[in-house]
């Protein structure tokens, strides 16, 4: 008698709707969630699906990782030095260490370094299918991924909620936090013939007190997107915010406001 | 002397008594029950020994006291009643009656006075028995050195709150080092001189008692117009384009400047400025009242907020995305010349 019990109540919470969190800041971004320590504060449309833009970045980095190999050399290709949006300035024949396009990638949103990374581990079909398959690993279970780098394609999304579960894991690997958390970062090509020096696009690093990773994104569908972390006297802010309206002021705003409460 | 002090002088008393039970003697030692009751508050118990002479009837600590004076002083059988009068910036008079026979002490004194502005009616009740030997003379030299090194420590405590200016450790009544007073307003208006300058003002505010709302405390109590000091540091790191300080501590002029330098503009043009502790500030919603990116955000009506929402949620099904950056640089311009009238 006690067991059914116990399961009609599981079956009636396992139904019951979420409870929405409280949305402060209604119209700043499109979804957004803000999670203290671990626990979400406040939140809007956390669970709406959105265009990933370059956040899908996170998980190409983080299947680079797992591959290894970080200091063989990647010969670029010239669909790679072809990409579009925010790019290193690789050229066609140009060999530059994994770890210099994990770099590249992660710092500058470069497109060029992510699709060759793409494209060195079978592809970037392939690449994209590997990313799907390792998402409800992650528990991500309303994300779907169309291109490596989170340029525009169909049936392509993500939520604020499944982003942030995402950027915990990333920064969870300390290689890949310490990437997300760098300003500025020097990539070399093998034999250091060419040096780029690449500033993040991610200014809250700059400007934020505390700011210490993750990712920004941008594409005409997604709009603004941006992960950042912040830590300050032991306590960890994570925002993810997903079409903002004014991406950078509202941040800042929203992360001072969940310190000061 | 302060009552404090008094008081103080009364413990040293009680802790000196404490050690000289074990010391033997010519005079005798009391274990002491003592309960204090005054009107409006929970009376209180506590427990001594007390070195006496043979004979004697009440504690040695009110002739400790040189402001206080036993008058009246009658012995009938065995009952001893006397009379108490206190002077000083704190008088009270008193009177009190023990009974004792050769190893018992019972008794109660009342004192009644004013402190600061308000009056006190205290009664001591007092119970003792004999426990053993002791030497009073001993004790009085005892006695002498925890006075002597109560007073020490006082002196010590002292300069201490004179270096971090801790007003209250100086002005008032009852005030512990009220005697320096004088000198600690001259360190304060001294001080004060240099904070009209943004690097003295900061320098000072590193002080303990001087920080949130320490310096306007000590500005009340030493005479010092803190309200001006503050005005002409800010003015001075105004002229001086400084601006974190206005940030900190000018908040009518870095409203001014967030206005001015922060409001409507592109995020990272703002935060490269000259201005980007006041942007900062502005950002993070501590300058004006409504100012800050999401705050203005958050003001906008409620109906534009939910037009932006389903704005935003056709977005999601492949419309065209965020609006451009003109667009949002002008309605936050719009929102803040609201905000800031201008």
């Amino acid at each position: 008698m006690l067991a059914r019990l116990a399961l009609a109540a599981l079956l009636a919470l396992a139904g019951a709707p979420a409870r929405a969190l409280p949305d402060p800041f209604p119209g700043t971004a499109a979804a957004y969630l803000v999670i203290v320590d671990g626990v979400p504060l406040w939140e809007h449309a956390a669970d709406l699906r959105r265009a990933p833009a370059s956040l899908a970045k996170l998980m190409t980095a983080l299947l680079v990782l797992e591959d290894g190999g970080l200091d063989d050399e990647v010969v670029t290709s010239s669909a790679a030095a072809a990409a579009r949006g925010s790019r290193l300035g690789l050229h066609a024949g140009d060999r530059v260490p994994v770890h210099g396009l994990l770099a590249a990638m992660l710092v500058g949103s470069a497109n060029d370094a992510c699709l060759a990374l793409a494209e060195r581990s079978g592809g970037t079909a392939a690449f994209v299918a590997r990313m799907n398959a390792r998402a409800p690993q992650l528990g991500l279970h309303a994300t779907r991924f169309g291109d490596p780098c989170g340029f525009d394609a169909d049936r392509q999304y993500t939520t604020a909620r499944d982003l942030a579960r995402l950027a915990q894991r990333f920064m969870a690997q300390p290689q890949l936090a310490a990437l997300a958390g760098r300003k500025e970062v020097e990539v070399a090509t093998a034999g250091r013939e060419w040096v780029y020096r690449v500033k993040s696009t991610n200014v809250l690093l700059e400007h934020f007190p505390g700011a210490i990773g993750v990712k920004t994104g941008q594409t005409r569908r997604a709009g603004h997107n941006l992960i950042v972390l912040t830590e300050r006297d032991g306590r960890r802010v994570l925002l993810v915010m997903l079409g903002a309206r004014d991406r950078w002021w509202d941040a800042h705003a929203i992360l001072a406001r969940a310190y000061a409460r | 002397m302060h009552a404090a002090s008094r008081w103080a002088l009364v413990l040293a008393v009680l802790a000196v008594a404490a050690l000289a039970h074990a010391q033997g003697g010519p005079d005798e030692l009391w274990n002491m029950t003592t309960r204090m009751e005054m009107a409006g508050m929970p009376g209180q118990s506590f427990s001594s020994q007390v070195c006496m002479k043979k004979g004697q009837t009440q504690p040695d600590k009110m002739s400790q006291d040189k402001n206080c004076k036993a008058t009246e002083m009658r012995t009938v059988g065995n009952k001893t009643t006397w009379k108490v009068v206190c002077s000083g910036r704190e008088p009270m008079t008193g009177e009190g009656e023990v009974t004792r026979t050769r190893d018992s002490m019972d008794g109660r004194m009342r004192m009644q006075g004013k402190s600061g502005n308000e009056t006190f009616d205290m009664t001591t009740v007092i119970s003792g028995r004999l426990a053993g030997a002791c030497d009073a003379a001993q004790q009085s030299r005892q006695v002498q050195a925890a006075a002597a090194q109560g007073s020490a420590m006082l002196a010590q405590q002292c300069k201490e709150s004179m270096d971090k200016y801790l007003t209250v450790m100086f002005d008032g009544q009852s005030a512990p080092c009220g005697a320096q007073k004088p000198e600690y307003c001259g360190r304060v208006t001294k001080t004060a001189q240099s904070m009209r300058k943004p690097a003295g003002y900061r320098s000072a505010m590193k002080s303990e008692g001087l920080r949130g709302q320490g310096f306007e405390q000590a500005g009340q109590a030493c005479g010092v117009d803190t309200a001006a000091v503050l005005s002409d540091a800010c003015k001075s790191a105004s002229s001086g384009r400084d601006w974190p300080f206005v940030a900190d501590f000018c908040p009518a002029q870095a409203q001014a400047i967030a206005a001015e330098h922060c409001a409507g503009r592109k995020y990272t043009v703002a935060m490269a400025s000259e201005y980007k502790a006041v942007c900062q500030r502005y950002a993070s919603g501590d300058v004006g009242s409504d100012a800050g990116g999401a705050s203005s955000a958050a003001a906008k009506s409620q109906s534009q907020a939910q037009s932006q929402a389903q704005s935003q949620q056709k977005d999601a099904s492949g419309a065209p995305a965020a609006p451009s950056a003109t667009d949002v640089v002008k309605e936050g311009a719009n929102q803040l010349r609201k905000l800031f009238g201008r």
